[in-house]
């Protein structure tokens, strides 16, 4: 019984490996699995970017002294003029605090988004140099299963099943 | 960039100029919106000082002023030139080199938006692509362990071996899409 298995023509073992993959059952387990590798990449990403705010922090300096108020240190105003002026020195130093933290986030920003990029453009090229490989790896199973006799359309149509005929686009984005 | 608009050398601000001194604008070149200038002094009283609403209030009470006229000097906007209290006289040629800087300035900080924009879509474009390969590698694995590797392996058990092992990439896509 092993043996007439042996001899079993190629046709009826594709009709039997068709029968367990369809499309859309192909497309569901693709979808489950690149909804892992995107929130391992996401993790990853962040790590990276916190990891590079560490190892580079960024600093902003003061322009001015800070001044740091105190009730003890400020003298009871007495005349209304004082009082004005003691309000408008808060808000001037609310002012300048405020622009001050403006100018330290936008400046993370910035530096988050630079590290992303690092970090993206670090993974295209892996992802694409992977892609390669497979592919390499791939056309060499195909040449040896067409060599014994395989139907190169029913060959074509396991490829069009698994959705393996997309063209590689990764070259132009490297090439920016 | 010689016509370059930004909106502090629009309007009010160039009217307020305008009328302070003869300035010699030669070189640098502003386009103007056709508005009637105002006065100085009642330009003034249009400043933007949000400390001073508590204390002029109760004088607004005694003696309501006239309501002024809506223009582009009285609306108020978020990114307004904040105006200093006792305003300084420049002469004509301190007045035009502060301009050029201006100008300069805001030349650089528009092409650093524009370089940051830029990078932004880069980071994007790059994101999508990783994730159009990843999703490649998924289907390029599946491809091979369910259909490839079996088939060679039922038509030929002998050469199964002669794949030189399963590549590591496809050894690690193997495990996770064989427990589905």
């Amino acid at each position: 019984m092993a043996n007439k298995r042996l001899y079993l023509p190629l046709e009826s073992q594709q009709q039997h490996t068709q029968h367990h993959d369809k499309p859309e059952q192909i497309d569901q387990l693709v979808a489950l699995e690149l909804q892992h590798l995107k929130t391992h990449y996401a993790d990853e990403e962040q790590r990276y970017v916190d990891q590079m705010l560490i190892e580079n922090p960024v600093v902003v300096e003061r322009r001015s002294p800070a001044v740091v108020s105190s009730p003890s240190a400020t003298s009871i105003p007495t005349a209304q003029k004082s009082r004005s002026h003691g309000s408008r020195d808060d808000a001037q130093r609310q002012r300048a605090e405020s622009c001050r933290k403006s100018r330290y986030n936008n400046k993370i920003k910035k530096a988050k988004l630079r590290f992303r990029h690092k970090f993206v453009c670090s993974q295209l090229n892996e992802s694409a140099g992977v892609l390669d490989y497979m592919r390499e790896v791939i056309a060499q199973a195909e040449t040896q299963l067409l060599a014994r006799g395989f139907n190169r359309v029913a060959l074509e149509r396991m490829r069009q099943t698994f959705g393996v005929n997309q063209c590689n686009g990764s070259a132009d984005i490297m090439d920016q | 960039m010689d016509n370059y608009t930004h909106k502090k050398f629009t309007g009010a601000l160039k009217r307020k100029r305008g009328q302070n001194e003869d300035s010699d604008d030669e070189d640098v070149i502003f386009i103007t919106k056709e508005s009637p200038p105002q006065p100085l002094a009642k330009r003034q009283r249009k400043l933007f000082r949000p400390w001073l609403d508590n204390d002029t209030e109760t004088q607004d009470k005694a003696s309501p002023p006239p309501t002024p006229p809506v223009t582009t000097a009285t609306t108020y906007h978020a990114n307004m030139v904040r105006a200093h209290i006792s305003s300084r006289q420049r002469s004509p040629q301190e007045q035009l080199r502060r301009d050029r800087n201006t100008l300069a300035s805001l030349r650089h900080r528009r092409s650093k938006q524009q370089q940051q924009l830029q990078l932004e879509q880069q980071y994007a474009a790059s994101r999508r692509q990783h994730e159009v390969n990843l999703e490649q590698q998924i289907r390029l694995s599946l491809y091979y362990v369910r259909f490839l590797q079996q088939t060679l392996a039922q038509s030929h058990p002998i050469d199964a071996s002669e794949l030189k092992g399963v590549p590591q990439h496809l050894a690690q896509h193997k495990s996770s899409l064989q427990k589905s």
